[in-house]
C-alpha cells in the first residue's frame, strides 16, 4: 500500500515538472522570430571527425555537456521587448546571476546569465538587446562548468 | 484431507462422543454442542496432527476434556481438581425427553447415594453403553479400578433393593 | 442353564460382565418372571439396561452437513487467500514498474526540465552542426567582447603602473644628481 502511494506521489512530482514548460517556448512558433532548438540527441550525432573542418575549432568536451541549445532571434522590436521581458521575469525568479555585462559602442547590450554555481552551472542564457537591431536570446541547458565555457570560447578565439 | 476422508476417518465417532459427553454434563444439549466442538478441534489440526495410533483413545481424550472444560465455564468455576470430575451432574440434568428423564430419574435417585466415581464409572457404562475398555480412558482408571467401581456400585444397589423388599 | 445364569450374575457383581452377556441376563428376566435369585438382581439389572441413552438420530448428518461446509468455507477462504496474493503481487509489480519509470523520466530531465513543447529544428545533423558551430561563434565573440575588455582594462592598470614606475625613477634619479652636483 506504501508503496503504491509512494510512487504516485513520486509520479505526480515527475508531472508536475514536465508542467513547467518553458517560457521562450511560444516564441519558437511566432512570426517574425527565428528559431532554432537542438536537442541532446541531435547533439550526439554531430559527427566529431568533421568538426575539425570548420577551422579545426574542438568543441566536443563542450558540446557532450549540453542537454540542448534554444537559439531566438527578432528583429521585431516588439516582439523583442517581448523575449527580453520573458527572460528577464525568468531569471529574477529563479534567481539567476548575473555572469557578465557588456556594452559595445553601437549601443548593444549583451548580458549573460547562468543558473546554478559555476562548478555547477544547469543553464546559461545569453540575451541581447539591440534596440532596434536584432535582439538574440541563446539559451544553453546542461550541466557544465565555467571552466568548460571559457575553454569553449578560447577555442573560437584561436581560430581568429 | 479433504472433507470425505476425514468423514470416513472421523464421522463414526460420533455416537461415542455424544455419549461421553452426556455421560459427564448430564445435559444432551450440551453434549450435542460437544459433539460439534470436538469435530471443529479434529478439523482444525487434521493436517497438523500426526497420524494418531489410536484414533478413539485420541477423541475420547478431547472429549473428555472438552466436557470438563464446557462443564466448568457453565458453572463459572475457575479450577476443578481432578477427582471433581465425578462431581458433575449433582444438578437435575434439564432434559426436555420427558420419558428419558423419567427412567434416567430412577436411576439417579438410586445413584444418587453413591460416591462420585462409582456414579460416574455406573453412568459412563450403563446410561452411555461404553464397553470397559473406554469407561478406562475416559476416567483414566485402569480397567481393574474400572471394575471395582462397578462392582461395589452394583452390589450397593442390589442391597438398596433387598431393603425396599425387604420392608 | 440355571448355571450359567448363576455364573453371570455372579460376574456381573464383580464387574466383569461385558453387554453382550448383561443383555442375556436382560432376556432371561424378562422371559422368566419368578426367578430363583429374587427380585433384587432382576431390578437392578433391568433398571440398569433401560438406563441406556441414545444417541439423537439426527446428528451424525448433521456432522456430516457441517463438515462440507467447513470444507467449503475452508476452500473459500483458499480461493480469496490466493486472490488477494496475487493481486498483491500485480500491484507490487506495477507499482515496481512506475517506480522505474517515474525514475527514468526524473533521470532524463532532470537538467531539461522545460523539454515538453519544444521542437527539433533541423532534420540532419549536418544542418545542425552548421547552426551549433555559428552559434557558440556567436556566443564566444560576444562572450571574447566582455574578457577582452576585461583584459584590456587590465592591461591599461599595467600601462598606468609602469608610467607612474618610470616617473618617480626619474625624479628619484634627478633628486640624486642634483643632490650630487650641489655636493660637487
Amino acid at each position: 500500500m506504501k508503496k503504491i502511494i509512494f510512487t504516485l506521489a513520486f509520479t505526480c512530482a515527475v508531472t508536475f515538472l514536465f508542467a513547467q514548460k518553458n517560457p521562450f517556448e511560444k516564441f519558437t512558433n511566432m512570426n517574425g522570430v527565428t528559431s532554432v532548438y537542438i536537442s541532446k540527441n541531435m547533439m550526439s550525432l554531430l559527427p566529431k571527425e568533421s568538426k575539425m573542418q570548420y577551422g579545426g575549432v574542438d568543441v566536443t568536451n563542450f558540446i557532450d555537456k549540453l542537454s540542448s541549445i534554444l537559439i531566438l532571434t527578432s528583429e521585431n522590436s516588439k516582439i523583442a521587448q517581448e523575449m527580453m521581458t520573458v527572460a528577464n521575469s525568468r531569471i529574477n525568479e529563479h534567481n539567476y546571476e548575473l555572469l557578465m555585462r557588456v556594452k559595445s559602442d553601437d549601443g548593444e547590450l549583451v548580458n549573460f546569465f547562468m543558473k546554478g554555481k559555476p562548478e555547477n552551472i544547469e543553464e546559461l542564457i545569453m540575451v541581447v538587446d539591440g534596440n532596434d537591431d536584432e535582439s538574440v536570446i541563446m539559451q544553453f541547458l546542461g550541466d557544465f562548468k565555467l571552466q568548460d565555457v571559457q575553454q569553449m570560447t578560447k577555442s573560437f578565439d584561436k581560430k581568429k | 484431507m479433504d472433507g470425505d476422508e476425514f468423514k470416513s476417518r472421523f464421522l463414526p465417532f460420533n455416537g461415542l462422543i455424544y455419549r461421553i459427553s452426556f455421560a459427564i454434563t448430564c445435559d444432551m444439549q450440551e453434549a450435542e454442542d460437544i459433539v460439534q466442538e470436538v469435530y471443529e478441534k479434529l478439523w482444525k489440526i487434521r493436517e497438523t496432527s500426526a497420524t494418531v495410533r489410536h484414533d478413539e483413545a485420541y477423541i475420547i481424550s478431547i472429549t473428555r476434556n472438552m466436557a470438563l472444560d464446557r462443564y466448568r465455564r457453565k458453572l463459572n468455576r475457575q479450577t476443578i481438581p481432578a477427582s471433581s470430575l465425578y462431581d458433575l451432574c449433582e444438578e437435575e440434568s434439564e432434559d426436555n425427553n420427558m420419558e428419558h428423564k423419567e427412567m434416567l430419574g430412577n436411576v439417579e435417585i438410586l445413584l444418587a447415594s453413591l460416591p462420585q466415581s462409582q456414579q460416574m464409572a455406573m453412568r459412563l457404562r450403563h446410561f452411555s453403553d461404553l464397553p470397559i475398555p473406554q469407561v478406562a480412558e475416559a476416567m483414566q482408571l485402569t480397567q481393574t479400578n474400572v471394575r471395582q467401581l462397578l462392582s461395589r456400585a452394583r452390589r450397593t444397589l442390589k442391597e438398596k433393593f433387598e431393603n425396599i423388599y425387604a420392608k | 442353564m440355571q448355571n450359567k445364569i448363576e455364573i453371570l450374575i455372579d460376574r456381573f457383581y464383580k464387574g466383569e460382565t461385558d453387554s453382550k452377556e448383561e443383555e442375556l441376563l436382560v432376556n432371561y428376566f424378562t422371559q422368566e418372571p419368578g426367578s430363583l435369585q429374587g427380585d433384587a438382581d432382576r431390578n437392578v439389572i433391568q433398571l440398569l439396561s433401560s438406563a441406556k441413552i441414545s444417541v439423537p438420530s439426527g446428528l451424525e448428518s448433521k456432522i456430516a452437513s457441517m463438515i462440507d461446509r467447513w470444507e467449503v468455507q475452508e476452500k473459500k477462504r483458499v480461493m480469496d487467500r490466493n486472490r488477494i496474493e496475487f493481486r498483491k503481487r500485480i500491484i507490487g509489480v506495477a507499482a515496481s514498474v512506475l517506480l522505474v519509470i517515474g525514475i527514468g523520466f526524473w533521470y532524463q530531465y532532470r537538467n531539461v526540465e522545460n523539454q515538453s513543447g519544444l521542437k527539433e529544428t533541423f532534420d540532419t545533423p549536418q544542418e545542425s552542426q552548421e547552426a551549433v558551430m555559428e552559434a557558440l561563434q556567436l556566443f564566444s565573440q560576444n562572450f571574447s567582447k566582455g574578457t577582452g575588455a576585461m583584459e584590456k582594462a587590465d592591461e591599461q592598470v599595467d600601462k598606468t603602473l609602469k608610467i607612474i614606475d618610470q616617473l618617480l625613477n626619474e625624479n628619484v634619479v634627478n633628486t640624486e644628481s642634483n643632490h650630487t652636483s650641489q655636493n660637487k
